[in-house]
């Protein structure tokens, strides 16, 4: 038992780029790919731990010193960096047990298959990580690692009824037959759905007619990574009081890092790729007769202008926020660009501009709160995992875009622990009704189009 | 040889997905070209270099000039015949 304990303790230690690689060369194995492209898609998974690890250390040295003027400047006290969501994504697939959560995520869909509890047959095994990201921050708050898995398999359930309660709008608004969208940052609509039966009751709001694709195409330029990226490390500097050259300095550090971390980042799907395949096709495999929506990642939606322009409209709001909001900690910065708030947002609405830009204002309101909540285990976590060092200049990092889900399932977690059982029991109560409002009028826009 | 440019919301996930599934056919057919994973925000600056556009959101309606065909078949893996000649009938014009 001790030399077994010897051998798995030897593996972790030496880091994530080594032993989540192992994982995925023995799971490339398992699905029968050729031991070369298992080793292939191996080592590029190692290359997108150490890219990452790289491109985060080159941003925050060229953005911390201005952060800080900034701070020292102006008296906001904005200590914790928004790396986005690609260094959440990293430090994730380095948590020890992350392999366990594609078993889990695919049995209770098939299961649910089988009972026809959902129709939805979700293909998408990328945004696993979006669980395995709540599990090791609920582990590592609460040390409850039972009710961190617990709630990873509720929060599946929750992700497949909500594909089943949009999906007649997505193909809808989409145009694609067949499909449904399983991503968690769907659950936005939940507590949206109250905000929503208001909005749509303020006289005059549909008079207010926006074109979204042509202001995205007046627009666009500003969505793009490396534009914004210049502009916001610019606007960083010049308010610390950076003098021009400096400024200009700070700008490209900004406009590489956003240029470059999603470039790293997609070789983590590029490793994963064969064996997202192969599970996709044994999944379909167990359902031939029957007509399911296969469950797709967000970009579908990515035809919708009112997603584009509604993020690019939101980015002003993100700046004021991050001064305003009481208790904020978070420099926007990687999620500069926070579509996370228009993509659920946006079937709401029903693709109107206006109305998704204002549920993605309410929504942003609980990611800086969020984000500020889990910084302190956020950057713990990367540390342990060895994915990136220390913070410099700054006390913590965070990532703006992560789901309010994520702290209602924190609180759940520390009520099973008996812990915080007042904020655990209102948690719960305001959810349920919140979901039973959603659930509702979903079904009422599901049967209009059907 | 000619290009393909997979698009999605991130250049990230779908699109690597989808691109990985588009290579391997065109190995299995012995067809030739430089399958890419793009982003989907600076396809209006970048649509120029590649050949085909492969769209994971088929309703953009954006005009890239270029030829466009729908990526979703390579996710969901139904329908991939008609998508799977339209980019041969590209490839080899």
């Amino acid at each position: 038992m001790q030399a077994v304990k010897d051998v798995v303790l030897f593996i972790l230690d030496l880091g994530p780029a080594i032993f989540v690689g192992l994982i995925i060369f023995l799971l490339g194995l398992l699905v029968r790919a050729k031991p070369g492209k298992a080793f292939s898609a191996a080592i590029t998974l190692g290359v997108a731990f150490a890219g990452v690890g790289l491109v985060i250390g080159y941003l925050i040295g060229g953005i911390a010193p201005a952060g800080q003027a900034l701070v020292e400047r102006t008296g906001i006290e904005l200590t914790s960096l928004d790396f986005g969501w690609t260094a959440g994504a990293a430090i994730t697939w380095a948590w020890q047990y992350a392999a366990f959560m594609f078993p889990v995520q695919i049995v209770i869909n098939l299961v649910m298959l089988a009972f026809n509890w959902t129709n939805c047959l979700n293909v998408d095994l990328w945004n696993v990580w979006g669980k395995i990201f709540m599990a090791a921050l609920v582990t590592d708050m609460t040390g409850n690692v039972w009710a961190a898995w617990l709630l990873a398999g509720v929060w599946i359930v929750l992700e497949l009824k909500s594909a089943d309660l949009t999906e007649k709008q997505v193909q809808h608004y989409t145009g694609i037959p067949g499909i449904s969208v399983p991503h968690l940052i769907m659950l936005d609509n939940i507590i949206l759905t109250p905000v929503a039966w208001l909005v749509e009751r303020i006289p005059g709001l549909d008079k207010i007619k926006a074109d979204p694709q042509a202001l995205r195409e007046k627009l666009g330029i500003f969505g793009e990574n490396h534009i914004v990226g210049f502009l916001l490390g610019l606007l960083i500097a010049l308010i610390g009081g950076f003098g021009l050259k400096a400024a200009l300095g700070v700008a490209i550090v900004g406009a590489t890092g956003l240029t470059l971390m999603p470039k790293v980042a997609a070789m983590f799907m590029e490793a994963l790729a064969p064996i997202q395949e192969a599970t996709a096709e044994f999944m379909k495999a167990r359902f031939p007769n029957r007509t399911v929506s296969i469950g797709l990642d967000w970009p579908v939606l990515a035809g919708l202008p009112s997603l584009w322009t509604g993020a690019i409209l939101l980015i002003p709001v993100l700046l004021l926020f991050a001064v305003i909001l009481p208790g904020n900690a978070v420099l926007p910065f990687g999620s500069i660009l926070l579509i996370e708030s228009t993509i659920g947002t946006v079937i709401l609405a029903k693709n109107d501009v206006v109305k998704t830009w204002i549920y993605g204002v309410v929504i942003t309101i609980t990611r800086f709160f969020t984000a500020t909540a889990f910084a302190v285990s956020i950057t713990k976590l990367s540390q342990v995992t060895g994915v990136f060092t220390a913070p410099e200049g700054f006390e913590t990092y965070t990532w703006l875009g992560m789901s309010y889900m994520n702290w209602v399932m924190l609180k759940i977690a520390d009520l099973l622990s008996g812990r915080g059982i007042v904020v655990g029991l209102v948690v719960i109560v305001v959810m349920a009704a919140c979901t039973y409002m959603w659930w509702k009028e979903m079904q009422k826009r599901e049967a209009a189009l059907a | 040889m000619k290009v393909i440019f997979v698009a999605c919301g991130s250049g990230v996930a779908s699109s690597e997905t989808a691109a990985y599934k588009l290579k391997k056919l065109l190995d299995e057919k012995k067809l030739k070209a430089d399958v890419k994973a793009v982003n989907f925000r600076s396809l209006k600056s970048i649509a120029s270099q590649c050949d085909i556009l492969v769209h994971i959101a088929p309703n953009d309606p954006t005009d890239y000039g270029v030829p466009t065909v729908n990526g979703v078949p390579f996710l969901t893996g139904i329908g991939l015949d008609p998508v799977m000649k339209e980019i041969e009938e590209l490839l080899e014009e």
